[in-house]
């Protein structure tokens, strides 16, 4: 009976032992891609819904008295509201209504780096609300958008004009 | 006669290999181009939404101080509006945004929006604002209508 010899068979195991690892070693970076991408996506949409938050406030707020990495003002219900940073338990932005504080980011998804405010100099120079207001706020936000496999730095710039910046009289007078 | 393959069978097979592994290597970093698309236009939108923002800021500062909304861009035609942290004012410079990135291009545009051959928009009732960004091959645009609402105006 004829059958295969020993070399062949030698051959063509180490033939399929190649072809089954070069095929394992592209799945996986397939899978790994798909599941950074995937993470990625996650960490960025925290941080994008933490960030709008911040502008949509900030952009209907009033009576703003911003510093370098804080900001507290009164939100459309003029509730008073506090924006600021906190290092522990983990670096994060605490988002504060009347009080009651929140961190803005998850912080499996999203670490704080710094958060920095610049703001405009109005000339306060009159009684109007609008003499007086802050006419536009620049955040810089330095995070890094965490997924299974690896950190991922990231770094924006935000721009408010607040909406009520050119108001005649203080909306929550 | 012990039968073996021929040429053409062993290119065939040969292309089917490695057409199978280049369209899995394709897969893995389609879902990195993916990321960085998605990465792309997050920045390109803000960028866009925020020289929206500055051109607000620029009418609203102008009426803080009591002038036309439109003093600095009177004339319709491209911008650099940018934040001066110097003075804290917002600044409006004739022409394009010069920038260091390669494919990174910054401009914010004014034109009558009634009356697009009104070369002076001191006159404007209504002026478009547009904001365009152009990130290598992606380009984001934004436009918005400023109009003369204020009592002081």
């Amino acid at each position: 009976m004829k059958g295969f010899t020993l070399l062949e068979s030698i051959v063509v195991l180490f033939l399929f032992t190649v072809a089954i690892s070069i095929i394992s070693q592209i799945y996986n970076n397939l899978m790994r891609s798909a599941i950074l991408a995937q993470n990625y996506q996650i960490a960025l949409d925290n941080f994008r819904l933490g960030a709008e938050k911040i502008w949509n406030e900030l952009k209907n707020g009033s009576n703003f008295i911003p510093s370098s990495n804080r900001i507290e003002f009164l939100d459309r219900r003029c509730r008073r509201v506090r924006i600021y940073t906190v290092s522990t338990p983990n670096p994060n932005i605490i988002f504060e209504v009347r009080g009651q504080a929140a961190p803005l980011f998850n912080e499996e998804l999203v670490e704080l780096e710094s958060f920095r405010i610049i703001y405009d100099n109005p000339s306060r120079s009159g009684s109007s609300y609008y003499q007086i207001a802050n006419k536009v706020f620049m955040l810089n936000y330095k995070v890094i958008l965490k997924t299974k496999t690896t950190k991922i730095p990231f770094e924006i710039w935000q721009t408010v004009a607040p909406s009520n910046s050119v108001l005649i009289n203080n909306p929550c007078q | 006669m012990k039968k073996a393959f021929t040429l053409a069978e062993i290119i065939i097979a040969l292309a089917i290999i490695v057409l199978s592994v280049v369209f899995l290597t394709s897969l893995g970093m389609s879902y990195l181009s993916i990321l960085n698309s998605i990465r792309t236009r997050y920045i390109g939108l803000n960028i866009a939404q925020s020289q929206i923002e500055l051109a607000i800021a620029l009418r609203n500062q102008q009426i803080e101080k009591g002038l036309s909304p439109w003093v600095g861009v009177s004339a319709p035609g491209n911008y650099c509006i940018y934040f001066d942290q110097n003075t804290s004012r917002i600044i409006a410079e004739p022409g394009e945004c010069t920038t260091s990135v390669e494919g990174f291009r910054r401009l914010i545009s004014y034109s009558d929006f009634e009356n697009p051959g009104n070369s002076n928009l001191t006159t404007s009732r209504a002026v478009r604002v547009r904001s365009e960004v152009y990130l290598g091959r992606d380009q984001f645009k934004l436009d918005v209508v400023l109009t003369k609402w204020h009592p002081t105006q």
